[in-house]
């Protein structure tokens, strides 16, 4: 399957939870959640078209909100000590910063524990179903706010 | 926490217990047997990805590139690669040639430093002075082209900084000769020496569907038949161009991983060979001018980027605004990826094996919590082990007994969701 098969199959898949989708100039896919609500349903019907690799989660501060990728890799098949190329692709979920909540994907790959942690961490996103919504990164006892939300990244000389 | 995880509790680190980099694991245990584990890794943070943002394009390279002291290579390489891919830069041949032969280099020194840890784990410190011994050979090759032994800061943003000449090309062929020789030799000798098959032979076994179910990259998930590799899946540089294999194994033990890296080093000198012997003329970087005027404003677009480090897949996430400094870095190493399977794997081990289970995964603390350092005083106390008291009590609970029959694993309702789960005891 390429690139351009691949996000046909999930753009139908997709369809109703999606806002837009678009494939980059090196093939990466990337699909915009309409509602951050329905993630752990998007990603569900993702893994239904059989890709199961979470890459990582990635948070990043826009002014007014938090925009979360989900990267997902689409494996490449293997032929006896030769592999074909993968595809690589993002889900984006928007998530407002006056109420910076998420719900998780743990549940159904459990990767994602890790990875929501780091967010929680570094982003001050809440997780609140998380299983174990401990630091992982940052000092038990840090209170100096997320790292890098903008306001804690003015750089003083 | 699992339920059956009742019983004992035995915390080891933040001092780590097989390498010098902390962390903390709780073991829950049933005699000798571990029933349930759980991590901590905040005891290093750096603050690199909130720092990088301050930094303009080139400066980040010197400093992403002191994340860790053995990928360092697999660090720049993935953060150029991704600039380049932004600005829509053609990077030329003998430039990528060259980031393909540190990369290599890079690799076999960080399977070899592996296997010389993995030997002094399990007791076996000659395999330990052998292989770092043997390690040196690629060493000074790496110090003689690029100047520096750790930090090689052969990347810039378009290119490579080095050329290589005729006389290092010979240098690296001689090298890789003798390397050969060395290879061979560990190849036949440490799958069937009694002391490796005795500590690594079905320990910490991780299993294909607990691989996948955790996502695990590099040397570990090719050992439990994963076949994952981005330099055939995603290939950057001049992989495109170069024959090789993808090792896999589906054992999924320590002895399957301590396999599969050793494979991967002959690989390697298979790849450094193509690489010395083809690298074509031209430019070392994609324009003579410097890049300081395309860096000025690099385009607001973000980019993920992928590379194969020694330790697995390296990703790095850069988004820039249109400025000369990076909105967001973000950095997941291959050692986060494979943490849970540590901890899925413990359980069900006799305690004396976390020294070799916990390095088996060829963890690196600093680049997975790269971010003032912060010692938590709540752990540890009084019964706590720290590195050297563990691998102690390893060799000698071995000592003691000789062959050991593996703790059936089959009863305790081991699962593959409950290893990064439940309330922190």
């Amino acid at each position: 399957m390429n690139p351009n098969q691949l996000k046909s199959d999930l753009d139908e898949r997709l369809e109703d939870v999606i806002a837009a989708s678009g494939k980059r100039e090196d093939g990466r896919l990337e699909f915009v959640l309409a509602d951050r609500a329905d993630l752990p349903d998007g990603v569900s019907r993702i893994r239904d078209a059989g890709i199961t690799h979470l890459i990582t989660i990635t948070g990043v501060d826009g002014d007014e909100e938090i925009e979360i990728l989900y990267h997902f890799l689409k494996y490449g098949e293997y032929d006896d000590g030769d592999l074909s190329e993968g595809i690589e692709l993002t889900l984006r979920a928007i998530v407002p910063k006056e109420d910076p909540t998420i719900g998780t994907i743990t549940d159904q790959i459990p990767a994602a524990g890790l990875y929501e942690r780091e967010l929680m961490d570094m982003l001050g996103v809440e997780v609140p179903d998380h299983p174990n919504p401990e630091k992982l990164l940052l000092p038990d006892d840090y209170d100096g706010g997320p790292p890098l939300r903008a306001e804690n990244l003015e750089v003083s000389d | 926490m699992s339920e059956q995880s009742a019983g004992t509790e035995i915390p080891v680190g933040p001092q780590h217990p097989s390498l010098k980099e902390p962390a903390n694991f709780t073991l829950n245990v049933d005699g000798e047997v571990i029933t349930g584990a759980e991590m901590k890794l905040s005891y290093n943070h750096r603050g690199i990805e909130q720092a990088v943002l301050s930094k303009s394009y080139i400066e980040a390279i010197y400093l992403l590139e002191r994340i860790c002291g053995i990928c360092s290579h697999a660090h720049t390489s993935a953060f150029t690669q991704g600039v380049e891919e932004l600005l829509d830069l053609e990077v030329p041949p003998r430039a990528r040639y060259i980031r393909t032969l540190i990369g290599e280099l890079e690799r076999i020194h960080s399977h070899m430093l592996w296997l010389g840890v993995a030997g002094h784990e399990i007791g076996f410190d000659t395999l330990w002075q052998y292989a770092w011994r043997d390690r040196e050979i690629v060493m000074d090759l790496l110090e003689e082209i690029t100047g520096n032994r750790v930090h090689y800061s052969i990347n810039t943003i378009g290119g490579v900084r080095q050329d290589l000449n005729d006389d290092y090309r010979e240098a690296i062929l001689d090298g890789m000769d003798d390397l050969e020789e060395r290879i061979d030799f560990y190849r036949n000798t440490v799958p069937n020496e009694e002391t490796v098959r005795m500590r690594c032979e079905g320990v910490g076994v991780v299993s294909e569907e607990l691989a996948r179910e955790y996502c695990a990259v590099g040397a570990v998930g090719r050992a439990s038949g994963v076949p994952t590799d981005v330099r055939k899946d995603a290939p950057y540089a001049a992989y495109d161009d170069v024959d090789f294999d993808v090792i896999t194994d589906d054992r999924g033990d320590l002895l399957a991983r301590t396999v599969v890296r050793i494979e991967e080093i002959a690989q390697a000198i298979r790849i450094i060979r193509q690489v010395a012997e083809r690298i074509p003329e031209g430019d070392l970087k994609a324009s003579a001018k410097p890049p300081q005027a395309l860096l000025a404003q690099v385009p607001e677009e973000d980019v993920v980027s992928r590379y194969e480090a020694p330790r697995g897949e390296l990703v790095h996430y850069v988004r820039a605004d249109g400025t000369d400094t990076p909105a967001r870095v973000h950095i997941r190493v291959p050692t986060l990826a494979n943490w849970p399977t540590v901890v899925e794997s413990l359980k069900g081990s006799y305690i004396a094996d976390t020294p070799i289970v916990v390095a088996g995964i060829d963890p690196c603390i600093s680049c997975t919590s790269r971010i003032g350092v912060e010692t938590d005083g709540s752990h540890g106390g009084e019964n706590a082990f720290d590195l050297d008291e563990l691998r102690e009590y390893g060799i000698e609970w071995y000592d003691e007994r000789g062959n050991v029959d593996r703790p059936s694993t089959e009863d305790d309702g081991r699962t593959v969701a409950d290893g990064t789960e439940g309330e922190r005891p």
